[in-house]
């Protein structure tokens, strides 16, 4: 009977294999002993205590792994599996340990000129940040150490002119020709370079047979000596430009390290193109130009990119979490790949670390490894995945995926739900209702919805979080760090054309720069149905299946939802709940018959475990999944509930734009005016609109007179603008709002309105923004605000705010 | 002795089997195509004008120089170029292009350039100054 039992959890794990994360804590006992536990947690939660130890790495790490289920005598447990080795479809030499780097100043025989002090030299090579060996310990995690071996301390002649080198056959016989001048200079001083060690030579000019900037060997090359035969990686830095003795250029230093390592260049799969262009990545020939205070005073100094995962796979530096469909937790050194005929593709997630940081944009990125190299013997490219290509131009620092972005690569969706600095979370495949639960989402509702549709929205905010993506990024070189806020919204009508990231490329055939405009930040929320809401009806038009096949429509006859592939109607209590990827972003549908089933759908998804799945049908009395695509979900479900610590209340009859502000206040209970209890409240109260539109409002703060607790901002309607009381001044007629802080009967109640609907959204941005001193404060607070939206190239990206007066 | 014949005949077959797979890889590949050149170059004649073309097969070493072009103004890589080449372990070179070359490597290409531990065979036309891949295997 045990054995047969065990034959069939066997069979289950054959047919469900284990996968999640390996979790730990430590118990500290008053005797000083300690005892740690391990398991591995399942994507639901779920702990499985491990019956061994698993690699240190691994713990906490948040990279996903296999296991196997044990069975010992005290019961189940999981053994983590051996992480899974890639084939070799991506190339793996690592490098590690020590490095030996020799570093001579070589001045032509014809050149007299010394452009940089050794002090100098020496820092661009081994100083701090930035600097070559610095980046390289850096992107390497600490596997490998750059030593210095020899550092000549002044500038060495070379015994032949830069014609003499020029005219030895070709520029590979110069290469090798200063080199091996350069190794006898040393061997004359009694230096003898070991076999296997690097050498950097700076030089004074460029050579006038090839002016290039810089030269390197891809890792190791022999050299003939007095001493013997031996084995080196050479780097040869040309004097391109004066400009390099007040700004240096580290990168070329790292790049042509780059191909002592054994990299080649990595970019554009274009033969008749450039040789380069990879944004995120060191061999990818494009430089960061950062005004920074380092070790050359404050100066710009041109900054290396970071290492691309291929690159980092390759050196031994980077690893796998997994390939293929999946949910997968992207770090800093680790990425998925995804098999393809003719090489491997990879997804990783760029943002931090000491050179990432530097970047203009955080996103997820894709590269292309070949099986066997290009005619140039690149086997790295970069893959656009954007329609922003040019044989011409470098576009790969707009072809990336930020939070709501999707692409095809290799045939499948890639899709980016969240993000912070160091991870992100990303989707290979359709994504399901499970996969974007905790999304960062941006939330869009009809104009013209009635405000208890809008009020979903606020519900919507429960179970997603706001987006946090960066806004624009300011394209002056004047500023080192362009990534910023700019108060971004996150929260808008259907019919606004928000832009949420200007993405700058220069057309060189238009001689311009362009912009590659992603409309919304994150995850879109579209709440309301189609026929209040523009958005989703594009997606999910009535009378016919939706975007990507959706089988769940408005069917306008019937006036129910439909099933298509069944048939069924729901005329009464259903709503529609749905992901949606369509283009390059992710939607999620939440919509019902009514108002009131709208705001049960979202409350749904903020209270209960949503199914693996791309759609359902909800009854939105009790919660049952009445259908679901694909099937297989229906019946009750798992509702755990949710504790709110926020309420937003709007006004039943206000616009829907106090609504939109709603969501952006706060996510929790969202309350039509006219149902509120005061003793059922939540300790935070978010009341959104003005004392025309919001009766609760009025309750706090009414027109033409003082306020609660003497708050002294109102509404004067024979004026038509906001006063205050205190003077008498009527401090503003548009663009205004006020924000206040009152505490009744135990309860913090927040205020939030404007002159008009967008004026109150602006004042609840500002809450999301700037309003955590007011929202800490102990007593009574209010402040007035004015507000302008900041645009740019006909584009609204971020709010811009003064404040004109505060209480008290 | 039928069997005793058969397990014979099996063994041969192995052992010519045997034989064959190997060759390539163990005996000197260039007399698969007369007519042919297998000494490797002398540093003079690496440097010599193009002479009449023959095919070869050698035994060396991947290696590669790459020049990075910087435009001054935008201050970004406008071009790179990579020159390949064929050395054969003692310091001589000679310019490998292997825009036409099949590769047959066990190993990722990457993993063999400039690393002495991974020799490669290289069959291709030698005509004095560059050696023009047309199988790289190992």
């Amino acid at each position: 009977m045990i054995r047969a039992l065990f034959v069939l959890l066997g069979l289950g794990w054959l047919v469900f294999a284990l996968s999640g994360y390996v979790v730990g804590y430590v118990e500290d006992y008053v005797n000083g002993s300690s005892a740690t536990y391990f398991f591995l947690m399942l994507d639901n939660g779920t702990l499985i205590p491990l019956v061994e130890p698993p690699p240190h790495y691994l713990v906490g790490t948040g990279e996903r792994v296999e296991a196997e289920i044990v069975f010992t005598e005290v019961g189940v447990g999981a053994r983590v599996l051996a992480p899974r080795e890639l084939a070799q479809a991506i190339p793996r030499r690592p490098v590690s340990g020590p490095l030996l780097v020799t570093l001579v100043a070589a001045k032509f025989a014809d050149v007299s000129a010394e452009p940089y002090n050794m002090s100098y030299v020496h820092d661009v090579v081994f100083g701090p940040f930035p600097s070559m060996r610095h980046f390289w310990e850096s992107a390497s995690g600490g596997a490998v150490i750059i030593r210095p071996y020899y550092i000549h301390w002044g500038w060495v002649t070379l015994p032949r002119t830069k014609a003499d080198y020029c005219n030895t056959g070709n520029v590979k016989n110069a290469f090798n020709n200063i080199t091996k001048d350069v190794i006898d200079i040393l061997y004359s001083k009694g230096v003898k370079l070991p076999s296997y060690s690097y050498l950097v030579i700076v030089l004074n000019d460029v050579l006038p047979c090839g002016p290039a900037a810089g030269r390197g060997t891809i890792s190791f090359r022999i050299f003939n000596t007095p001493y013997g035969t031996i084995r080196l990686a050479v780097s040869q830095i040309y004097h391109y430009d004066d400009s390099l003795k007040n700004e240096p250029d580290v990168l070329v230093f790292a790049h042509e390290f780059g191909h002592n390592l054994g990299l080649h260049h990595s970019g554009a799969p274009f033969l008749s193109g450039s040789e380069y262009d990879n944004y995120w990545d060191v061999m990818g020939g494009i430089w960061l130009w950062r005004n920074l205070n380092s070790w050359l005073g404050v100066t710009y100094y041109g900054l290396p990119n970071g290492l691309s995962l291929p690159h980092l796979y390759f050196l031994g530096w980077g690893s796998f979490v997994g390939s293929g469909v999946g949910a997968w937790l992207l770090g800093p050194r680790s990425g998925v790949y995804i098999h393809a005929s003719d090489g491997v593709y990879t997804v990783e997630y760029k943002c931090s670390g000491a050179y990432e940081q530097h970047l203009d944009w955080c996103g997820v990125v894709v590269h292309k490894v070949l099986n066997t190299p290009d005619i140039f013997g690149r086997w790295v490219y970069f893959q656009y995945i954007f329609n922003v290509t040019s044989l011409l131009v470098y576009t790969s620092h707009v072809n990336f995926l930020d939070v709501g972005q999707s692409a095809w690569v290799a045939g499948v969706r890639v899709s980016v739900f969240w993000r912070n600095s160091t991870h992100a979370r990303v989707v290979v495949g359709l994504p399901t209702l499970a996969d974007v639960v905790g999304a960062n989402a941006t939330f869009v509702v009809g104009s013209r919805a009635a405000a208890i549709d809008s009020v979903a929205a606020v519900y919507a905010r429960t179970a997603f979080s706001p987006t946090a993506t960066f806004t624009l990024p300011v394209f002056e070189l004047g500023i080192s760090n362009s990534r910023m806020h700019f108060n971004p919204l996150f929260a808008y009508l259907d019919d606004e054309q928000w832009l949420a990231q200007m993405r700058y490329w220069y057309n060189r055939l238009l001689d311009r720069l362009q912009i590659f405009a992603v409309q919304y930040p994150g995850v879109v929320v579209s709440v309301g149905g189609p026929l209040a809401n523009s958005l989703t009806r594009a997606l999910n038009p009535p009378d016919r299946l939706g975007a990507g096949g959706l089988p769940f429509y408005f069917d306008t006859a019937a006036w129910g939802i439909r099933d298509a592939r069944t048939g069924q109607v729901w005329r009464s209590g259903a709503a529609v709940v749905a992901v949606v990827p369509n283009g390059s972003r992710v939607y999620i549908l939440v919509w019902g018959l009514g108002g009131e089933d709208t705001r049960r759908a979202a409350r749904w998804l903020a209270e209960c475990a949503p199914p693996s799945a791309y759609a359902v049908v909800i009854n939105t009395t009790d919660f049952r999944v009445l259908a679901s695509w694909p099937s297989g979900f229906e019946g009750a479900f798992v509702c755990p509930g949710a504790v709110y610590a926020a309420a937003a209340v709007v006004g039943a009859g206000a616009a829907s734009i106090d609504a939109v502000g709603a969501a952006m206040a706060t996510g929790g209970f969202g309350l039509l005016d006219s149902e509120v209890v005061f003793d059922r409240l939540p300790p935070y109260v978010f009341s959104v609109g003005g004392p025309l539109a919001n009766s609760f409002t009025r309750l706090y703060n009414p027109p033409d007179r003082p306020g609660f607790g003497g708050l002294p901002f109102y509404y004067s309607t024979s004026r038509r603008g906001i006063v205050d009381g205190r003077t008498g001044a009527l401090l503003c007629t548009s663009n205004c709002f006020v924000v206040a802080k009152l505490v009744d009967r135990g309860r913090a109640v927040v205020l939030a309105w404007g002159i008009e609907g967008h004026d109150t959204r602006a004042a609840a941005a500002y809450l999301y923004h700037h309003g955590r001193p007011l929202l800490d404060s102990r007593s009574n607070a209010a402040r007035v605000v004015s507000w302008s939206y900041l645009s740019q190239d006909g584009y609204r990206y971020g709010l811009n705010f003064t404040t004109l007066a505060t209480w008290p | 002795m039928k069997l005793g014949f058969l397990v014979l005949a099996v063994v041969v077959a192995l052992v010519v089997a045997a034989v064959f797979v190997s060759a390539p890889r163990e005996s000197t590949p260039g007399t698969q195509q007369p007519p042919q050149n297998n000494s490797p170059p002398t540093t003079q004649q690496t440097n010599t004008t193009p002479q009449q073309p023959i095919e070869v097969t050698w035994r060396g070493y991947i290696t590669a120089i790459v020049a990075d072009f910087v435009d001054p103004t935008t201050r970004q890589m406008i071009g790179g170029y990579t020159e390949w080449f064929f050395g054969f372990g003692n310091g001589t070179t000679v310019r490998l292009d292997f825009t036409n070359a099949t590769f047959r490597l066990r190993d990722h290409f990457a993993i063999y350039v400039g690393n002495y531990d991974k020799p490669v065979y290289v069959r291709g036309v030698w005509n004095g100054k560059v050696l023009k891949a047309l199988e790289i295997y190992d």
